[in-house]
């Protein structure tokens, strides 16, 4: 059954985009179909391109040096990505090793620079240290850490402040920023939080079983989202401004996979639903640069019009 | 209240009087609460330190704070599920410190818990309707009697009857937390604690756990006590809300007030840390340096002083007391400052 149907995105060097969707939606199977590590079983087809350089079907000892030494990945669970039994220094050094020839000398002090990058203190003390020694978000620190380790040009953060504090959410997330502006760093960041994709993000893609239902930059998409999915996750994203209101979210659940409605896959669950929505939807361009995935939102962007004038 | 031997040398001094409750009198009444691990190790670890609350009856407070903040060790220790080393705890006028079984004492004066994780909180050998039926064994002897009860409780939280003879592993997330909430219902409780209930949850999905606690609070008679670090759940439910950092209350009041109007710097840090999409980013007015302190060695003076921007020499010798500021309680010796920093918009010197 297809997990992931016709997805396309784009990340230019130094840019941050967003991936926002439920569990289910595909998020994570499109970070592992990238790094070709799909669960057995799992096939695809279509077009991966790095740096110019085609993915599908590379042989899997080239692709070995594709992971690392040009995509980096960092994972949800920092403490349990980690190794319990290896201090941090060990873990990092063999990451820096595995893809580049330095001596022992330059490799240690490659690892302190690395630590000193991710805004780690003591560096010299946390390579010495066990991942239990630390908190966790000093552990998602050491992984980006480690999946930078060898000059990789993409990262792809999987909810990688999820299990962290709202205050250290908000310094990992500042710190990814700062990768991305300094060192040009690419970055495809995936999360079901679109409020933290929006503080990050220079554009969005919102996924929905499956599918992109909608893309654009981040504020052309939140000021004026177009698909009634995206609407309905903004409406909930915390506002501090309304207290002791319960907003009424979007009902029912996504579909499994493989039991997707034809048409539009949201069709179920949506306000705004007619005869129309039965057909496939594509992915329209309804202004430079931002897409939607359905047939009425032409007609529901200029109610919407209609409704701010009068 | 004597330390015993061996306890952390304590910086404790049991806090006044907390935010009175609001509501039709007080449900839950918390004084001098101290929750200590490991109290005949040779390193003990104060979690709770001399914490007060009150929860009004018809309410929810939430209690906010990071991890390591000692909230969920409040929690425990009103279910009797945790230690408590010294303090009183009184549900509807009965202390439920002394009890022999603190556990079937907090559950007989109408106190029931649901937890974050709904996976391991269900039997996955159970249909849903025997984890649902499972706090009624003693009071309802017939199990025909138990089911049909179950499945009406099933139906008020919004399930099926058919679910009652699904197993955990047939259920979706959403699905098994309505379960876990169907129980926690079935013995009838006056108190409901969410521990971090929807913070596992998908957006769409919290929402709608959230609208279900919020529906069924409605039909009356029930009162929360939210423990969470999701603040986005917190705005939308709490009426009142208690801050803990380290084991100690910061700040407390009207959940409207210490949102929009944080007046401790640390509750405007946690608050300013969550993402929301009002437009632009927002640099908060104060930023906290580093992570949370460890719980075994508090910093003297404030707890919060080694992260706190605004920290001057008292905060890092004298323990700020707790003083009504602005329509709320807070423990800040800057707070009357606070409010004018942040509109001025600057840090201070």
């Amino acid at each position: 059954m297809p997990v992931i149907d016709d997805l396309s995105l784009q990340v230019q060097e130094g840019e941050i985009v967003g991936m926002v969707g439920e569990s289910g939606s595909g998020k994570t199977m499109t970070a592992l179909a990238v790094l070709q590590l799909l669960p057995r079983g799992g096939r695809m087809s279509g077009s991966i391109r790095l740096e110019g350089q085609e993915l599908i079907d590379l042989p899997e000892a080239e692709m070995h040096e594709v992971r690392g030494a040009r995509v980096g990945m960092v994972f949800q669970e920092p403490v349990a990505a980690l190794n319990p039994v290896f201090t941090i220094g060990s873990q990092l050094l063999a990451a820096i090793r595995a893809h580049r020839d330095l001596s022992r000398s330059e490799t240690r002090s490659r690892a302190v620079e690395l630590l000193r990058n991710v805004g780690l203190p003591e560096p010299d003390l946390r390579l010495r240290q066990y991942p239990h020694q630390l908190s966790g978000g000093m552990c998602q620190r050491a992984m980006i850490a480690m999946a930078l380790a060898s000059g990789a040009r993409l990262l792809i953060a999987d909810e990688p402040t999820t299990s962290l504090d709202v205050t250290i959410q908000d310094e990992i997330v500042r710190l990814i920023r700062r990768l991305a502006v300094e060192s040009g760093i690419a970055v495809l960041f995936i999360s079901h939080d679109l409020g933290l994709v929006s503080r990050l993000c220079h554009r969005v893609a919102v996924v929905y079983a499956g599918q992109v239902v909608e893309t654009g930059p981040t504020r052309t998409l939140l000021e004026s989202p177009l698909h009634p999915y995206t609407k309905a996750l903004l409406r909930c994203v915390p506002n501090l401004h309304e207290v002791g209101v319960v907003h009424r979210g979007i009902p029912g659940t996504p579909p499994l996979p493989g039991s997707a409605p034809a048409g539009c896959r949201f069709r179920p669950r949506c306000e705004f639903a007619v005869d129309a929505c039965g057909a496939p939807q594509e992915l329209a361009p309804l202004a430079d640069d931002h897409l939607a995935r359905c047939v009425r939102a032409p007609e529901l962007a200029g109610l919407r019009r209609e409704m701010a004038r009068s | 209240m004597s330390s015993p031997a061996g306890a952390p040398r304590s910086l404790t001094r049991p806090q006044p009087e907390p935010w009175p409750a609001e509501g039709d009198g007080c449900l839950l009444r918390i004084r001098g609460l101290t929750v200590t691990y490991g109290l005949r190790s040779r390193h003990p670890v104060r979690a709770v330190a001399g914490v007060s609350l009150d929860v009004g009856r018809g309410r929810t407070l939430a209690l906010i704070g990071e991890s390591g903040s000692g909230k969920s060790s409040v929690a425990r220790a009103i279910c009797g599920l945790g230690p408590v080393e010294s303090g009183s705890i009184e549900m509807d006028g009965h202390e439920l410190t002394a009890a022999a079984d603190r556990p079937a004492a907090a559950g007989e004066r109408g106190i029931q818990i649901v937890f974050q994780d709904p996976v391991s909180a269900l039997d996955p050998r159970w249909p849903a309707w025997r984890s649902v039926a499972e706090p009624l064994v003693r009071d309802v002897p017939s199990p025909g009697d138990r089911r049909e009860r179950a499945i009406a409780l099933l139906e008020r939280v919004g399930l099926d009857p058919s679910f009652g003879d699904r197993h955990p592993h047939q259920l979706s997330g959403g699905q098994r937390q309505r379960v876990t909430i169907a129980r926690a219902l079935a013995p009838g409780p006056k108190l409901v604690i969410l521990d971090e209930a929807v913070s596992a949850l998908d957006v769409s999905v919290r929402n709608e756990i959230l609208v279900l606690l919020d529906d069924l609070k409605r039909q009356g008679g029930l009162t929360y006590l939210l423990i969470s670090h999701d603040m986005g759940a917190v705005a939308q439910m709490a009426t009142e809300i208690a801050v803990m950092y380290l084991g100690r209350v910061v700040e407390s009041g009207e959940a409207r007030q210490v949102i929009l109007h944080p007046v401790h710097p640390y509750t405007d840090a946690l608050l300013a840390s969550v993402p929301t999409v009002s437009g632009d980013v927002v640099e908060p007015s104060f930023r906290p340096r580093g992570e949370i302190g460890d719980t075994a060695h508090p910093p003297p003076g404030c707890r919060f002083h080694p992260r706190c921007p605004l920290a001057v020499d008292v905060c890092t010798t004298e323990e700020p007391a707790m003083r009504t500021v602005r329509g709320r309680l807070a423990a800040c010796h800057r707070a009357e400052e606070t409010d004018r920093l942040r509109r001025v918009g600057g840090q201070p010197e």
